[in-house]
Parts: C-alpha cells; sequence; structure tokens
C-alpha cells in the first residue's frame, strides 16, 4: 500500500537529494557530475563572504520570525472560530470562500493586492477622489514585511485551519458537556478543554515551520522585488535565482541551498529536544 | 521578545562566521568565457543567393537594414508559387517554439496545423515555450537536455543562458556538412538568408541553426497612443526636457492616465549611452559609467519624482500589464516590440476605429540623434542531436518551404491561413482575419526557416504600412554602432552577476529610494565586484578581433 508514496519520495525526493554534492563541485551541466572538478567548501566560503548572501538571509530570518508571530497563530484562531460555526452550511460555504485563495497563483493575488492597494487602485483614487495624497502601501520598503504577511494570511490562512480543524473533530465532546455542567464558561473551557486539545498539533506544526524557516517562497518576493527594492525584498530564494541560476553557477545554487536545508535540520532537532523536554510528543514520540 | 532574541542571535552568528571567513582566492562561482569572432566563418555558411519575388512599392533606406513596404496585399493570382513538389516525406516532429500569445488549438483540433502540414507533406506538432518566462526557464531547460526534434529560440535569449555554446554544441546537430557552400540549387529559400545572420548561426566552428528572422530588429520601439496624445494638445517632443514636460501636461491621476510605463532602456538609448561599451582612449568605457547613462538615471528619476509613470509598473512590474494599460489609455508612452504594433493595431482596430498608435518620432535627448540599439542576431532553429541524416534533409527542406518571402503563395498560407477559413480578403485585398483565424494560428511555422519580411501590414490600419515603414527607414539612420558588432561574447559568470547588485541600486534611484548621488558609489562596487574584471576580458576580446 506505501509503496507508490514511498516510491514517490525516493523519486522526488531522495535521489535528487544526492545531487547536493555538487555544492563541493566546479559543476557544469555539460560535464555531469563525474566529470566536474571537486573544489571542497569553495562554493561555501563564497557565499559566506559574499553581502548580497547576508542580506537575503537577513531578511529572509526577519521576515520568518514576523510571520511567526502575526501569520502562524492566524489559521488556529480562523479553525476555533469556524468550529463553533453551529450551521454545517454555513460552516462549509465560509471554508469554501476562505480555502479558494489558496489556489489563486501568486501573480493573481499581487495584482489583486495591487488592485486595491495599489497607487492606481481603489484606496488611492477613492483618497484623490477626496481630495487626500493617496497612501502607497505597495512600494513602501518599511510596510513591506506587513504587505507580504498581510499576502501570506489572506491566501493561505484559510489552508491552514485543515489541519486543525481535524484536530478539533478528534476532541472528546463529552469533555465540553462536563464542564458546561460544572459551570465553566465559555472561555474556561477554550482554556481548559480546546486549545490543550490541539496542543499536540500546533507543537508539531510550529517545530516543522521552524525547519522551513529560511523557505519564505519566492514568486511573491519575485513579484515585487523592483517595488520595494532588493535591500527590503531579497531573500535566500532570490538571492540563489538571480546570483546562481542566472549566472550558470549552479555549485554555488546548491551551496546556499544546502546551507538552507542544515540550518533548518538544526532548528527541528533543537526544537524537537526543547519539546521533549517539556514532556510534549514533538514530531515522533521519545520511546 | 521572542524575535529579537533569535534575530540578534542569528545576525551575531553571521557576523562572527563572516569576520573568519574572507573570500577564497580565485574567480567567484560561475559561467566560463569564450569569444567568437563571424568574420572568419564565410566557409561555413551558404552562399548568398538572393531572390526577388514582387517589386515593393516603397524601398528600404539602408541595406541590410532598412524594410521595404507594401502598400496593399498582392492579389492571389499575382503571388508565386516557388514550391511545387511536397518538401516532407511524412516524417512526423515535435517543434518547440516561443510564443507572446495565448496557445491555440492543438494539433488534431486545428485546421491551420493541418493545413500547413498537408502542404508540407510532414507533420510538425508545435509545443509552446511562454515568451514571458524564457529567461527564467531556458537556463534549466537547456541544462536538463531533454529538447524536441527541433528547437527554435531567440539569439537575446539563448545569448543568457550561461554556457549557451557548449549547451549548443551538445545537444544540436550540426548542419555544416549540409549547408555549407553553394547550396542554392537544392534549398533556394534557405540560400537568400543573409550572410550575417548564418554567420551568427555558427556556434564553436559549426553551423549548428537556421537562422529565423534574419532581419535586424530594433530591440525597443518608443510607442505613444498619438490619437489622445494630440487630443490633449501634445505635438513631437524634440528632446528629452519636452518629453517630460509633455508628460507633466498629460498625466492626470484623478482620470487614471498617466504618461509612462517603465521606459528607462528606451531613455538611454535616447541618451545615447552605449548598449555595453564604449571605445574611448585605447580602452574600454562601461555604459554604467558614461554621463549618458547617468543623465537617463536622472531623468526617469525626475519622471517617477513628478509621478508620471504608472503605480501598477512601480509596484509590481510584471504583474501589472503595461500592455493592457496602454491600450486602454491609462499609460500614453511605453516601449516594446516593433511587432507590438501591428498586434495592438490589428487587436483594438476592429473595436476602436480612432485608436491610433506609433512610434515617438526620433529624437535625441539634447535635441540631437538618438542611438537606438539594433539586435543583429536572429533567432536560431536548432536540430536535436542524433537525428538521422534523411530526417535532417527532410527537415531542412521544411525550413526551406518555410523561407519562402513575401509575395508567394506558401508564405500567405503558412502565415494566414486558409483564405475563407482564417482570413478573408477585405475590399482592397488585403487579408482580414477570421473569428476562427486567431484561435488557430499563433507564429508557429513562421519561427521554421527564415525571411526578410517587408512591412505589409495594410490590413492593420490604412495608415499603417507608411508610417511604419517611414519611421523604420529613418531610425536605422541613426543606430548604435557598437564595438562588438559581430563578434558573439560569452561573458565572465561573475562579470554577469555584477550586473544585478547594481541594477538594483540603479532601480533604488529611479525609485526614490537613494539618492541620485549614489550613483558613483554603486559604479565603484560595480568595478570591485566584477566590472573591472569584465572590462579586461572585453578588451582582450577586441584585441584578439584585431579591433582594440
Amino acid at each position: 500500500m506505501t509503496i507508490p508514496a514511498v516510491g514517490l519520495l525516493l523519486v522526488f525526493h531522495y535521489v535528487p537529494t544526492l545531487g547536493n554534492v555538487i555544492a563541493f563541485q566546479d559543476y557544469s551541466p555539460y560535464d555531469g557530475v563525474a566529470g566536474s572538478p571537486w573544489v571542497g567548501l569553495y562554493n561555501f566560503q563564497w557565499l559566506l563572504s559574499d553581502p548580497e548572501f547576508w542580506t537575503a538571509l537577513r531578511n529572509t530570518v526577519t521576515i520568518t520570525a514576523f510571520q511567526l508571530v502575526f501569520y502562524f497563530p492566524i489559521p488556529i484562531v480562523l479553525a476555533v472560530l469556524l468550529d463553533s460555526v453551529l450551521s454545517r452550511r454555513l460552516r462549509l460555504f465560509i471554508q469554501g470562500v476562505v480555502y479558494m485563495p489558496h489556489f489563486f497563483s501568486w501573480v493573481l493575488v499581487v495584482a489583486l493586492f495591487q488592485q486595491i492597494l495599489g497607487g492606481a487602485g481603489l484606496l488611492a483614487q477613492t483618497l484623490r477622489q477626496a481630495g487626500h495624497e493617496p497612501w502607497n502601501v505597495m512600494t513602501n520598503p518599511d510596510a513591506f514585511i506587513v504587505l507580504v504577511t498581510a499576502q501570506s494570511v489572506w491566501k493561505d490562512a484559510g489552508w491552514g485551519t485543515i489541519i486543525f480543524l481535524a484536530a478539533l473533530a478528534a476532541i472528546n465532546t463529552s469533555l465540553y458537556e462536563a464542564a458546561a455542567v460544572d459551570g465553566a464558561s465559555r472561555w474556561r473551557r477554550l482554556w481548559h478543554i480546546t486549545l490543550p486539545g490541539l496542543r499536540p498539533v500546533i507543537l508539531l506544526l510550529l517545530i516543522l515551520r521552524l525547519g522551513d524557516a529560511l523557505n519564505v517562497g519566492f514568486e511573491q518576493f519575485f513579484l515585487q522585488r523592483d517595488a520595494v527594492g532588493a535591500e527590503a525584498a531579497e531573500v535566500l530564494d532570490t538571492f540563489v535565482y538571480w546570483r546562481t541560476l542566472m549566472t550558470g553557477a549552479w555549485s554555488y545554487g546548491a551551496a546556499a541551498g544546502l546551507f538552507k536545508g542544515l540550518v533548518g535540520l538544526i532548528l527541528i532537532v533543537v526544537a524537537n529536544k526543547v519539546a521533549h523536554r517539556f514532556g510534549e510528543q514533538g514530531i515522533y514520540k521519545k520511546s | 521578545m521572542r524575535t529579537t532574541t533569535r534575530r540578534g542571535f542569528l545576525g551575531l552568528a553571521g557576523l562572527t562566521v563572516l569576520a573568519a571567513c574572507s573570500a577564497p582566492p580565485g574567480p567567484k562561482p560561475g559561467a566560463r568565457a569564450t569569444a567568437a569572432a563571424m568574420d572568419k566563418l564565410a566557409a561555413l555558411v551558404p552562399k548568398y543567393v538572393p531572390r526577388t519575388v514582387l517589386t515593393p512599392d516603397i524601398a528600404g533606406s539602408v541595406p541590410g537594414f532598412g524594410r521595404d513596404g507594401y502598400l496593399s496585399y498582392p492579389p492571389s493570382e499575382k503571388l508565386v508559387d516557388l514550391v511545387t513538389t511536397a518538401p516532407g516525406k511524412g516524417g512526423s516532429y515535435k517543434a518547440m517554439v516561443p510564443t507572446w500569445s495565448p496557445l491555440p488549438a492543438p494539433l488534431g483540433q486545428n485546421s491551420y496545423y493541418d493545413a500547413v502540414n498537408k502542404d508540407l507533406g510532414a507533420t510538425i506538432d508545435f509545443n509552446y515555450l511562454d515568451g514571458l518566462t524564457i529567461n527564467d526557464k531556458l537556463p534549466t531547460l537547456l541544462a536538463g537536455g531533454d529538447v524536441a526534434d527541433v528547437t527554435t529560440l531567440p539569439g537575446w535569449a539563448l545569448a543568457a543562458v550561461p554556457d549557451y555554446a557548449r549547451a549548443v554544441d551538445g545537444l544540436f546537430e550540426d548542419l555544416t556538412p549540409y549547408l555549407a557552400g553553394d547550396v542554392s540549387a537544392k534549398y533556394p529559400g534557405l540560400s537568400a538568408i543573409p550572410t550575417t545572420a548564418w554567420q551568427y548561426s555558427v556556434f564553436g566552428g559549426k553551423l549548428k541553426a537556421v537562422p529565423a528572422w534574419p532581419a535586424p530588429q530594433f530591440g525597443w520601439v518608443l510607442f505613444h497612443r498619438k490619437d489622445l496624445w494630440e487630443e490633449l494638445g501634445q505635438g513631437a517632443p524634440k528632446n528629452a526636457d519636452e518629453l517630460l514636460a509633455m508628460g507633466k501636461a498629460v498625466t492626470d491621476a484623478s482620470k487614471d492616465r498617466w504618461a509612462f510605463s517603465d521606459i528607462f532602456p528606451m531613455m538611454e538609448e535616447i541618451f545615447r549611452a552605449p548598449r555595453k561599451w564604449r571605445k574611448e582612449g585605447g580602452t574600454l568605457v562601461n555604459r554604467y559609467e558614461t554621463p549618458e547613462y547617468a543623465a537617463a538615471v536622472e531623468w526617469m528619476r525626475k519622471a517617477v519624482d513628478a509621478g508620471l509613470v504608472h503605480p501598477n509598473v512601480l509596484s509590481a512590474k510584471s504583474a501589472a500589464d503595461d500592455k493592457e494599460l496602454f491600450k486602454s489609455g491609462q499609460i500614453l508612452v511605453k516601449s516594446d516590440g516593433f511587432t507590438f504594433w501591428t498586434e495592438t493595431l490589428i487587436q483594438i482596430g476592429k473595436e476602436k476605429p480612432d485608436f491610433w498608435m506609433e512610434p515617438m518620432p526620433v529624437f535625441g535627448a539634447d535635441g540631437g540623434n538618438p542611438e537606438y540599439r539594433i539586435n543583429q542576431d536572429p533567432s536560431y532553429t536548432f536540430i536535436k542531436k542524433g537525428t538521422p541524416k534523411e530526417k535532417i534533409e527532410e527537415l531542412l527542406a521544411i525550413f526551406d518551404y518555410l523561407s519562402a518571402p513575401f509575395g508567394s503563395q506558401e508564405q500567405l498560407l503558412f502565415n494566414n491561413g486558409v483564405e475563407g477559413v482564417h482570413f478573408t480578403r477585405d475590399d482592397k485585398g488585403a487579408p482580414q482575419v477570421t473569428e476562427l483565424g486567431p484561435k488557430e494560428i499563433v507564429g508557429s511555422y513562421v519561427w521554421l526557416g527564415g525571411r526578410v519580411d517587408p512591412i505589409f501590414e495594410s490590413q492593420a490600419h490604412p495608415d499603417y504600412v507608411r508610417a511604419a515603414t517611414t519611421w523604420w527607414n529613418t531610425a536605422v539612420t541613426m543606430r548604435h554602432q557598437d564595438p562588438f558588432d559581430g563578434i558573439r561574447v560569452e561573458e565572465p559568470g561573475d562579470f554577469t552577476a555584477a550586473a544585478k547588485p547594481f541594477e538594483d541600486k540603479v532601480v533604488d534611484i529611479i525609485r526614490g529610494r537613494r539618492g541620485l548621488d549614489t550613483l558613483q558609489e554603486a559604479i565603484t562596487e560595480w568595478k570591485a565586484g566584477g566590472g573591472d574584471a569584465g572590462r579586461e576580458f572585453y578588451m582582450k576580446v577586441l584585441v584578439e578581433n584585431g579591433r582594440a
């Protein structure tokens, strides 16, 4: 039964992982791995001394940290709210609406935001008509982090509720009844039953998110890079794109990718250790 | 609190590593560089044997650069039947060509493909490469090596691929044995393609491709909505300051009307900045270092500061379709390729007969002449390596057929489709597309084989041919002379890489995020980051080609 899934993992994840060896080569796709010379840590030395890389890393980490606080909790709140809607039809309708943006491409999402918040958009034109200076949030480097987070929330928060909704459905309803009989208010029930019931899932996702800390996406930033400048919008993925893919420095790009993976691995292991220390399950049960 | 500690920690860790680790000796990782001159290639390409089928109404100005014009479309009985026996032998091929149009109906449901394939005597199944993302996808596509039987790539897209000469060498067939020398008896169509285009098709001493679009092309043309421009009381600007003043006069944000799209590359040409290098006092001066470039940056900054550039173009260029904004009149001046003109006229003309656009009349920033940049490298049609000899000969015969010029029955068929199905002739005899036409026809066969097309699209607008030939034949007389014309240069990867941080800073300056006075500093950083190394490389290329 699991063979197709294992096959998929093997073909699309484990075998390509071996390709990372090119990070230690001066690789040319026309020579292949066997024909390219080995250069040891040369690419990593270049990477760590590249100021553009540090700008990209700084932006990536800042954005991840910001989103951890302002994006990560939103699907949880949304799931709890959705779960409290009693009418099944209404709930399904709302779910449909909040899931939908997940399937939009980033070009569409950015264009939509532009139509509303851009300098020629709805907001700016309304302000102009009322005789005010338009407020152009889309080209303000300082507001960029808020803008991209808002875009992510709009696009993906609904989709993110799915796992939490499943976890909520798994909470034993008799607990709520017993608490209600004992006179616990709504807030008390949320605090003492719902949130503890969600805790393992929240922690699991939080740890996995940390492992992904250096991935904030490519397209969203690529599209809006010129609008706010590289200083604010260069993230690791866009850095890899233009510095390596566009100049044929394949090995250099692989080195940057490997660096990202290594940092992610360290974060996952550390976070999981911490979770275990606090008696939580983490991503796997400690035997 | 958590945020600050995490960031603080990582920042600190970063600093320590940075301090401990300085750049290793040796070049930055990236593509290797080469250069090949066209001058010595005469023996490898077909002998040029021109063929004329009709006499044009307007003759082109500069030989090799100007373009002929036909004020009306020749009637069917005047069209020449150039190829009488089907070139194909029943073969079936997959071909990949770039497109900037919505995808047509696929083979099997497309009567245009069926009609042309039948006349060819072979089946060509087209696959389209999205032209808008071609620069992003081509490096991986070529590195992956999984190419179709026939692949056509624009020269500028191929040149942007790192190590492309090696990709071409490894992936595509050597056509020298088939085409070198006088092959005009066998391939009269291919022999009529100008020699320069053939010479560009030689990679690493081997003729690797059949040139498509062999005529020199303008990289950018500065179009304006002349209908609205005149309605708003503006005429032809004579210098850059006048253009700016006119831009101010026409911009009215509350009416959803802005003067400009991102026209910076075009302003560089109007200010006469060189394409890449200028020879000066025995050395090379880069485009970035010239006062002309700085002046263009300053002009563009003024335009942005004055609010003359459409905000959508500033906030997300690729998500803001400036073609549409131009058509709807929200943008009045934009740069695009020359073919944008006919495409738009044909598309809009039917709904809005008053719609009229044309290139801004030729002017230089100081009132003198501009230096328009012309691309002489054609597009290339390659045949996959490992194709058997008889298949290559079948394909070359097909390319020969598809090189039939304007004025032939073949060209009418593969360019316009079937009369009565894809087009009808209007009262002046010009082909007008039917509703089905654009659904089935996008540029496909026209990419295989090469023709020097005259300007003939009289169906686009009654004034089009005259306006287009007049502009073109004037503009080519003001073309930029590049010291590297005719030399194909594959530049070092770290030189390419140095351009991006510099251009990012220029974007910052133009958008008002950095002061104009920081340009000099950016140039200094660019020089140290690979610019000076690039200059040395290019100097060597000049010396090796005897042009220093």
